[in-house]
């Protein structure tokens, strides 16, 4: 494709704007390049690594369009073809980057092709303002400019290799789509409404917006550390080993090397250097995350029909782009005519389905972004005072809800929230408790071994201890703290299980528990205080529930009204499914407290979160609303089944964007306290937190709505 | 990737006998010894064909110690094939199998097909349970046996397709109502070439039809 022609692309689309509320007037022709990037990772999976042992594969990307003839019935449809090449291959294969369209050679074969096709024989768009030559002209100024800015996106992804500015000079020679691209593919959107169609984002490449392209070529020069190496959001200092594609390795989600191979390929194959092509049409779902505050970088999966999926990092924007020339494209297909603000009435077709996970400004908690995360500093200087003690426990309480402990202050503040010390207790208090708690765990522990009858002790192995040993052996195998034969660390897990289920008989030891332990004790270490903590922990009050029938039916109840009062939408949708209010998909959320659905980091963060008891007990409930809230439009977009809600939500683990989920959450807990009634079914929702600094509790009017005729209304009940 | 029908299948029993492994096994023809615990429920997909039909065998694996009874009940609902794996190895999990049958029969669909699968064959040195008596208890309560081993790859195949093999027969005596999806079948998307202007239309159903019923 002539250069040309790209350039009258992308000016379409910068001029896309001035006629968003016209009719799409784009002719597609038949191996059109629609969009390319350069370096688009994927990053293999590894059974165990630090965040900072991320592999990048950098690729190049292209859409093209292909007529698809059905082999059976001859009948033509337009499609998306999408091919991602390792750069590798790239550099080595002379034959992929000489020819002034090379990517499209490499297609033929892979599909049938015809020609030109024009389904809706539509006049392409007048010329636009931007001329051809004007804009050859400006990227031959900038050349050296984006040279520079190449490089710098090179270098970090080159690892050892330095580039010269000489071969990328013969890189751009031979491919020119890379200079290109990287030009239209740094929109400045921080002046426009992203909340806006699609169509309104505005590039900067614009050539009366000089400002604006100087301050994306600033941004591309900035420091790669802005970026998040995995393209997830986490806390720094945090080991991030479960990753996406970690998880999709794991749960066989990982993509064959192409549409029609058989899905049962050797995953053990090296993942790395395979090009990837598919034909987007034959795919059950494309997903755009984005994972910035400008919506340009982040991750592009794509599912097929065998739910396998591949996770493509845009890291260094670029995203944005592509979810319009997706977006035009649905458009073109289904000639639809987008008005502003009337995208909503057009849902994407599924295969497009573009997600722009967001929370609004105005949907947040006023509090948000105001606390800050605590620091050692803070801790010790302002939050402990010269005794040992914590005067105000509401605001370490705050603190902990809004912006969490800062990893080495887990140990010491963990206790603390998990009930195992009091706030008010001084540095001896806690010496001396400790000392005392230790004592106890041992006498627990010398219980179990010694003093139970040879039937106990048989019962015992049966129901408990043959369950607890093969369980541990499968906790967190990923994190180093527990990975390896005879690890102490998974031995000192086992006794502390079986100490509890010594301990506390009536919940005794249920799957899932290990679980829950696991990332405590990679914390604390200590085994006896490990121990009072996980006691704190299996307390519904301060943590989810214990996975017995009765905390998991309370809590989906609670879930149930709050959907019903919060997300009337989504309640609807469950209405009109049989069975689908037996909420399925929260089920796991509820009971590991979200630990298989986001990364480590982030989970720790939520936990963090629920632990503090700020303005809730319930905070998880909240989690789980917002995690509808926000990821279940495609659900009621598709109507999708109980068991097909199942599939969706368990397809989104670990591709959840946890830092939103959690600012969403304080968002809904804001707005559920704003409330002046509520139905008396949640009564009990925001009660034991008390009342913090105030005289009075939060008390908004209970209306007695929304239990069934034969339940007894908690009104003055709770 | 079009699929004439689509069964919906379960793996029940004791934890620990193997039960995400022979998933693993089947789907991704690998053995990994070192894996999480299975919570809640994870899912597996492969394509097999039968009588020259593509069939889509959706596959449930689910928690051994499921402590939340009302949402065992959901896992049963809509299945059309179960395996019933016990370890051959421990005879505890083999005397659990009337307990786990017992809750199969009672939450799914009658016409369900359950396998009974003694796992962890490559282990004979070690094992507590002999052939035999996996037969005798799949012969007293009408299942089909077989003994496979997720490590070696050995039976495992087998014991997925032929589940497979006797739900299609069900349907082509007519015993499954195809019509309704509580019977765990589902029929392929249609392929509609008349509207070819829909990307994926045509990709869903292709050649395939609905079958022959």
């Amino acid at each position: 494709m002539p250069i040309g022609s790209i350039i009258k692309k992308a000016s379409n689309f910068i001029l896309g704007d001035e006629r968003c509320h016209e009719k799409i007037d784009i002719a597609y022709e038949d191996n059109e390049i629609l969009f390319c990037k350069n370096n688009v990772c994927i990053h293999p999976p590894t059974v165990a690594r630090q965040e900072s042992d991320i592999l990048h594969y950098p690729g190049y990307l292209t859409c093209t369009t292909k007529t698809f003839i059905d082999q059976y019935n001859s009948a033509k449809r337009p499609t998306l073809l999408l091919t991602w090449i390792p750069n590798t291959s790239l550099c080595k294969c002379n034959s992929t980057t000489n020819e002034g369209d090379p990517l499209s050679s490499l297609h033929h074969g892979t599909l049938p092709t015809n020609g030109h096709f024009s389904p809706t024989a539509q006049v392409a768009v007048p010329a636009p303002k931007v001329a051809d030559e004007q804009a050859e002209h400006e990227i031959g100024e900038e050349n050296a400019a984006e040279m520079q800015e190449l490089k710098n996106e090179l270098q970090p992804l080159l690892g050892g290799q330095t580039a010269s500015i000489g071969d990328l000079t013969a890189l751009l020679k031979k491919n020119p789509i890379t200079s290109v691209n990287i030009t239209i593919s740094n929109p400045q959107i921080e002046n426009s409404n992203i909340s806006q169609s699609y169509n309104c984002i505005i590039p900067t490449s614009s050539p009366d917006n000089e400002g604006g392209h100087s301050s994306a070529i600033a941004r591309a020069n900035q420091p790669a550390q802005q970026i998040n190496s995995d393209g997830s959001v986490s806390d720094e200092n945090n080991p991030n080993w479960m990753t996406p594609e970690l998880l999709a390795f794991k749960h066989n989600l990982v993509f064959p090397e192409s549409a029609n191979a058989t899905p049962t390929v050797r995953r053990k194959a090296v993942i790395r250097g395979r090009r990837f092509s598919v034909d987007l049409s034959q795919m059950r779902s494309l997903r755009l995350f984005f994972n910035d505050d400008k919506c340009t970088s982040g991750q592009l999966v794509i599912a097929s029909r065998e739910s396998q999926y591949k996770i493509l990092h845009f890291h260094y924007g670029g995203l944005d782009h592509l979810a319009q020339v997706l977006h035009q494209w649905h458009c073109f297909l289904h000639n639809i005519t987008l008005a502003p603000g009337q995208e909503k009435m057009n849902l994407p077709y599924r295969h497009f389905m573009v997600c722009r996970p967001e929370v609004k400004q105005s949907e947040m908690h006023p509090d948000e972004g105001n606390v800050k995360r605590i620091t050692t500093n803070f801790f010790y200087g302002t939050l402990l005072n010269e005794k040992g003690q914590i005067d105000d426990d509401l605001l370490l309480r705050k603190c902990v809800f809004f912006g969490g402990l800062e990893k080495s202050l887990r140990k010491t503040v963990w206790p603390f929230i998990l009930k195992c010390y009091s706030f008010s207790s001084t540095f001896e208090d806690r010496a001396v408790l400790m000392d005392i708690k230790r004592q106890e765990y041992d006498e627990i522990t010398r219980k179990r071994l010694y003093s139970m009858s040879p039937e106990q002790q048989a019962q015992f192995w049966r129901t408990v201890q043959c369950v607890v040993e093969k369980d541990v052996v499968r906790t967190d195998r990923t994190n180093p703290f527990f990975c390896g034969e005879d690890n102490p660390n998974t031995e000192m897990m086992k006794n502390i299980l079986l100490n509890f289920a010594v301990y506390n008989t009536s919940i005794s030891y249920s799957q899932g528990m290990s679980d829950l332990l696991a990332p405590v004790l990679c914390e604390v270490q200590n085994e006896s205080e490990t121990f009072w903590c996980f006691v704190g922990l299996m307390q519904r009050a301060f943590f989810v529930c214990t996975p017995t029938d009765n905390d998991v039916d309370h809590n989906l109840s609670y879930l149930r009204e709050l959907i019903r009062l919060m997300l009337p939408r989504f309640y609807e949708h469950l209405q009109r499914h049989n069975e689908a209010m037996e909420l399925l998909f929260c089920h796991r959320w509820l009971l590991l407290c979200f630990k298989r659905e986001f990364t480590e980091a982030v989970v720790i963060r939520m936990w963090e979160a629920c632990w503090s008891n700020y303005l809730t007990d319930y905070f998880h409930l909240f989690l789980c609303l917002a995690i509808i809230a926000v990821y279940a439009d495609d659900v009621i977009a598709q109507n999708l089944r109980a068991d097909e809600m199942l599939l969706h939500f368990s397809s989104l683990a670990m591709y959840m964007d946890g830092q939103l989920i959690l600012r969403k959450a304080r968002g809904l807990l804001y707005q559920y306290r704003q409330l002046p009634k509520i139905p008396c079914t949640l009564s009990g929702l925001c009660k034991r937190c008390g009342p913090g600094m105030w005289d009075s509790e939060h008390r908004p009017a209970l209306e007695c709505v929304g239990h069934t005729d034969n339940e007894k209304c908690s009104l003055g009940i709770d | 990737m079009s699929y004439a029908y689509l069964f919906k299948y379960i793996i029940i029993g004791d934890t620990g006998v193997g039960k995400s492994c022979l998933l693993l096994q089947f789907t991704d023809k690998r053995f990994q010894p070192v894996h999480d615990l299975t919570i809640g429920v994870e899912f597996g997909a492969r394509m097999i064909t039968i009588d020259g039909k593509q069939i889509k065998l959706q596959i449930w694996d689910t928690a051994g110690q499921e402590a939340f009874r009302s949402i065992t009940r959901s896992y049963y609902r809509g299945a059309a094939g179960a395996l019933l794996v016990y370890d051959i190895t421990r005879r505890e999990t083999f005397n659990h199998l009337t307990t786990w049958l017992e809750d199969a029969r009672q939450h799914s669909n009658s016409n369900m097909v359950i396998m009974l699968i003694g796992n962890k064959s490559d282990l004979d040195s070690r094992r507590e349970v002999k052939k035999e008596e996996g037969e005798a208890f799949a012969r007293e309560h009408g299942l089909v046996f077989m003994e496979t081993s997720a490590r070696t790859a050995a039976n495992v195949e087998e014991a997925f397709i032929n589940t497979a093999k006797e739900i299609y027969e069900k349907i082509q005596e007519g015993v499954f109502d195809i019509n309704n999806e509580a019977n765990g079948i589902k029929i392929g998307q249609q392929a509609t070439p008349t509207n070819p202007a829909l990307p994926g239309a045509g990709g869903a159903g292709g050649a395939v039809n609905s079958g022959c019923c």
